[in-house]
């Protein structure tokens, strides 16, 4: 194949398309194939040797594949661009003139591929010249598509079987790879709905659909809809193919910091497994409520995170760092009326500076408003009243319900809950149960915040003595 | 838009003389145009099928910094009458230089230091919105539409950051003539979702670092996870401009921020909050404003009317209060009354 002279490629290419054998075909036009390689294709003439043995209409594709091929061979990308967008737009034109016929979906697919990567190469060539628009040629190229979208997407008269709209996913995940890297993840939007809007939904390929899954996920963390990226990406994980190690890390990427805001640690196995080490200082940080060490993980690999675009959701597992400390805070102070100075404290242990009783209660009403303490602070004593049931619900129950959905627990071995989860042993019986949502009332098992006997400066003192000697031992 | 549909201008008067003769006879001559010296070219929609002299009534690059000179030093600054009747005049007349800019093509290609120029003349505009959107915050809409007002200030920072980008790629070193920190600072602080965020975390490190920036970020990191005492202390720390578009955007966040503090107080037989507490919280200048912020939105207030009650069972409603986008404050009253505007509007007060 690497040898391959002209009138052989030719008169292969020819007899393929005259059987309507589209995987062959799209070999002969697709840069992955060995083909490529050979010399003899794009020597002097070949564009009469291609008028000769070729019939219309492929004689139109192959001519622009070997000039693209020509340019390529010289390394101009920018050219090679050109051509090979010609050759999708003649494409466009004579798939179109198919009618109930899909056999050419798999030279598409191919000259898809080829025109995202030209224009990739196209864009970084132009960048070395000094453009001043990045990614001009990506836009082009997603115009490109767009036509082709079209032509599938309007087939609706074929029957199932010969169908143009097979394509669609194929182009769509195309076009998402483009928006993703010219950051114009508004362009989706319609993509989506009109995969949505199919009936071959979930018929698509497996492949195709992981890769769907796995940009639709990217886009909902980017829209902070963490329930709907879990969900997604859950799905590309699992159905990835197990080889496909490179693919099951990317999705991992996203995945991990998603099921972190949602209450469900990675193991270190996984982590080990897919190398994502950069990992493991957060999620030893944010099990130990150690906010010292988080802000020093993501400190450690701040790169890495904000290239794939994951570090603000990794900021976020501050809270969930903060609800873990106060538990222990909680834990250790051993009573249901906490001073807030105790959290204060404890934040000023673990390194935070500049911080004040403000916003420490701040910090806690926020945590009061997810629903991650079942309490509330009384503002006349400056502490916080939390229930004697269960005032820390563990996070992964907490997003179930507040949302109303499901999560998906299939790829629960693969995770674990944050180790707070443990029964709280400061927990007292039924008897005195938090009004919660209820009425309030009037029973003497309700609270009353009095002054209490024990005075202020002591207990400070016991807080800090006691609670930062335990968590020294961190 | 093809180069040549671009008109380069060579006007070199303020106002076109052909305009002004047409204003002066159908009375269209403003108060503040005492003369044809003192006229300024106002803001038309641009007309289809325009004569091949429309270059005589677009005004050159030179006579544009000059005209907005002249709207800030010579109108701004002598305060003849009331801010909103300074605002409706000068927002309209700058309108009028943006659209000129335009129409030559100033806010497409790169032209060298013309272009530092260009992006000047957009950072004063981006000031001058600022300014006002902060200081008539408490007009009537009949009086002040700040939602226009915010939609010049977006469109005019995306513009500029649009030449950011082509500066920094022509010829790098001419960015520093320019005040692209405090506008990127700006943008990062006005930005209603996470994208600002994404957007300057990606900034190149040297940037990054700048103090400015840097407490940009932390401020609305501090947003994003819910700390707005952080965000408030921090923002304390800004240079004025910046410190007004904190507000600004702040103002949209008060809804929530009474949510979580109601949230977070709440209790079975009633708390009561003070008012004065809460007040610092959501950034009012008074409790009374506060107070009227909360019965807006279902509250009620404990007897003396010093504290707002957050109980149990009560549904907060939020539509757009009249207190919700309420920038006044006292302080940055007077400290903005004893700033000359057109310093303010030059980037020279931090």
């Amino acid at each position: 194949m690497a040898t391959m002279n002209l009138n052989q490629y030719l008169r292969e290419i020819q007899s393929s398309w005259e059987s309507r054998s589209g995987t062959e075909v799209s070999e002969f036009l697709s840069f992955n194939h060995p083909h490529v390689m050979s010399t003899k294709l794009t020597a002097e003439g070949f564009e009469k040797s291609v008028e000769r043995l070729v019939e219309s209409p492929l004689d139109e594709l192959v001519i622009l594949h070997l000039r693209c091929l020509n340019c390529v061979n010289q390394q101009k990308y920018l050219e090679a661009y050109s051509e090979q967008s010609a050759l999708v737009q003649a494409f466009t034109k004579l798939f179109q003139t198919q009618k109930e016929d899909n056999w050419a979906l798999f030279i598409m697919y191919v000259i898809s591929l080829d025109l995202r990567m030209f224009a990739i190469k196209a864009d970084k060539e132009l960048a070395k010249k000094g453009a001043d628009k990045p990614g001009q040629t990506l836009e082009k190229a997603a115009e490109c598509l767009m036509g082709l979208f079209r032509v599938c997407a309007a087939d609706n008269r074929s029957s199932d079987e010969d169908t143009k709209r097979w394509g669609m996913l194929y182009l769509v995940n195309q076009l998402f790879k483009i928006y993703f890297r010219i950051n114009k993840l508004h362009l989706c939007k319609a993509l989506i709905r009109a995969i949505d809007a199919s009936q071959f939904k979930d018929h698509f390929s497996l492949s195709q659909q992981v890769t769907y899954r796995y940009y639709v996920g990217r886009k909902a963390i980017f829209e902070s809809d963490f329930k709907s990226a879990e969900k997604f990406l859950t799905y590309a994980f699992e159905r990835c193919h197990r080889e496909c190690r490179n693919n099951k890390r990317l999705i991992l990427i996203y995945l991990i910091p998603v099921k972190m805001l949602l209450g469900h640690l990675p193991t270190p196995h996984l982590l080990r497994k897919y190398d994502l080490l950069q990992f493991s200082e957060v999620v030893q940080a944010v099990r130990e409520g150690n906010l010292r060490r988080l802000n020093n993980a993501l400190l450690q690999h701040d790169a890495f995170f904000i290239r794939c675009g994951v570090y603000l959701i990794l900021e976020k597992l501050k809270v969930t760092t903060y609800r873990n400390l106060f538990k222990k805070v909680t834990l250790l102070m051993k009573t249901h009326q906490i001073p807030i100075e105790a959290y204060l404290e404890a934040l000023k242990f673990m390194g935070v500076e500049d911080i004040d009783l403000d916003e420490t209660q701040c910090i806690i009403a926020n945590l009061i408003f997810e629903n991650k303490i079942k309490g509330y602070i009384s503002n006349s004593h400056n502490k916080l009243v939390i229930s004697k049931q269960n005032p820390f619900p563990p996070l992964a129950a907490i997003m179930k319900v507040c949302r109303g959905k499901e999560i998906s627990v299939s790829s629960f071995n693969l995770f674990t809950l944050g180790c707070v989860d443990r029964p709280n042993p400061a927990a007292s019986q039924a008897s005195g149960n938090f009004a919660g949502e209820a009425v309030a009332r009037q029973t003497s098992t309700c609270f009353s915040l009095k002054n209490n006997e024990v005075d202020r400066k002591e207990l400070i003192n016991r807080i800090k003595n006691e609670f930062l000697t335990k968590l020294a031992t961190i | 838009m093809a180069a040549a549909t671009f008109v380069q201008g060579s006007c070199k008067t303020m106002c076109p003389p052909d305009e002004y003769e047409i204003r002066k006879e159908h009375n269209l001559v403003r108060p503040f145009e005492t003369s044809f010296l003192s006229a300024v070219k106002c803001y038309s929609r641009s007309a289809a099928g325009q004569s091949a002299a429309r270059h005589k009534n677009i005004r050159d690059l030179t006579t544009l910094e000059n005209t907005v000179k002249y709207l800030f030093e010579q109108v701004l600054d002598r305060r003849k009458t009331s801010l909103a009747q300074l605002y409706d005049f000068v927002f309209d007349r700058l309108r009028a230089v943006r659209q000129d800019l335009v129409v030559q093509g100033y806010l497409e290609g790169f032209s060298g230091l013309r272009t530092v120029t260009v992006a000047k003349i957009l950072e004063y505009c981006v000031r001058f919105y600022i300014y006002f959107q902060f200081r008539l915050s408490h007009l009537p809409a009949s009086a002040f539409s700040s939602h226009l007002n915010q939609n010049h200030l977006d469109e005019c920072l995306s513009q500029l950051l649009h030449l950011y980008s082509k500066i920094e790629v022509k010829n790098h070193d001419l960015l520093h003539q320019t005040s692209h920190i405090e506008i990127e600072a700006l943008d990062l602080l006005l930005s209603k979702n996470s994208a600002g965020l994404h957007r300057a975390l990606q900034l190149p490190s040297k940037t990054k670092s700048n103090t400015i920036v840097r407490n940009s970020i932390e401020i609305s990191i501090s947003l994003w996870l819910g700390n707005f005492v952080r965000a408030n202390h921090i923002a304390r720390g800004l240079p004025l401009s910046l410190q007004l578009a904190y507000r600004a955007h702040f103002s949209l966040l008060r809804p929530r921020v009474l949510e979580v503090y109601e949230r977070g107080y709440r209790s079975p037989q009633g708390t009561k909050f003070p008012l004065e507490k809460l007040r610092r919280y959501l950034l009012f200048d008074t409790a009374r404003q506060t107070a009227e912020f909360c019965v807006d939105c279902g509250l009620s207030l404990d007897d003396t009317g010093s504290s707002v009650i957050f109980k149990t069972g009560t549904a907060l409603k939020f539509s757009t209060t009249s207190q919700s986008n309420n920038l006044y404050d006292q302080d940055f009253e007077e400290t903005l009354e004893n700033v000359r505007v057109s310093h303010f509007l030059y980037g020279q007060s931090i």
